[in-house]
């Protein structure tokens, strides 16, 4: 599933007409996180900046509400 | 008024009467205080991305509702009096409204509304998503070049005050307007 987003040329959310992001679809956004739980740079999944922008805030929002993990080499 | 979406987690090892009660003391603050739900989503026990007070596992429950901001700091204050509350986070409803309409007939499916928000074109709320978050993206935009990692959000996971501080934040972005 992580290989589909490789070199993406287009905006997912963008192509897949996704205006509304939900932070508790866990199981979306976990599309755009590796396997680390860190989020894929736009230049890699070919989001456009927008829904980017839109993405990491529901990451976030999901880590905190543990829906989806924090990176997991973030902690010391 | 504005509509607002509060999900928040409770231990799901305690039995259902207790369950019920938690739950149930949110909707009646929402209520005592002005406030009008559209829905109520019991998405139940899953599992934990990450242990919080040692469970594996919270039991999810999500109120969308009109009301006030005093309504949201009630909440706030209720959900972190002692531990029952495992977290909470409340944010301004972004998803369609019409779902909860009640002048729709399909109301039957109510438990399954909330989440597939996001598969459905919106061209009504879009314009109105778009306005709200001119204001914000431009901050976030300015913190965060490569879109990665802007740190103050969610990086100290554990310390519950974190979702405080940051719904607190975006109501202040959002109350501007
Ligand atoms: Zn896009």
């Amino acid at each position: 599933m992580k290989n589909l987003m490789r070199r993406r040329k287009f905006c997912y959310f963008c192509e897949n007409r996704i205006s509304i992001l939900d932070y508790k679809d866990e199981r979306l956004l976990r599309r755009f996180v590796n396997e680390r739980g860190k989020i894929i740079p736009r230049r890699i999944s070919g989001n456009c900046a927008r829904h980017q922008r839109r993405l990491t805030v529901s990451i976030k929002r999901a880590r905190m509400m543990a829906f989806m993990a924090f990176e997991s080499e973030s902690f010391r | 008024m504005r509509t607002y979406e509060t999900t928040f987690i409770v231990n799901p090892q305690t039995d259902d009467a207790t369950i019920d009660s938690q739950v149930g003391a949110i909707s009646k603050l929402i209520l005592d205080n002005g406030g009008n739900i559209l829905n109520e989503n019991r998405m139940g026990t899953r599992r934990l991305a990450y242990p919080i007070q040692k469970l594996t596992q919270g039991y999810y429950t999500t109120f969308v509702y009109e009301g006030t901001a005093e309504v949201i700091s009630i909440l706030d204050r209720h959900f972190n009096l002692g531990e029952a509350y495992l977290r909470h986070l409340t944010i301004v409803f972004e998803g369609d409204l019409e779902k909860f309409n009640p002048s729709l007939e399909d109301s039957n499916d109510q438990e399954e509304k909330v989440a597939p928000v996001s598969n459905e074109p919106e061209v009504k709320s879009e314009a109105i998503e778009e306005a709200a978050e001119s204001q914000e993206e431009e901050k976030i935009e300015e913190a965060e070049p490569e879109t990665e990692e802007p740190v103050a959000e969610t990086s100290e996971e554990e310390k519950p005050k974190t979702d405080e501080s940051a719904d607190s934040k975006e109501f202040n972005e959002d109350d501007q307007l």
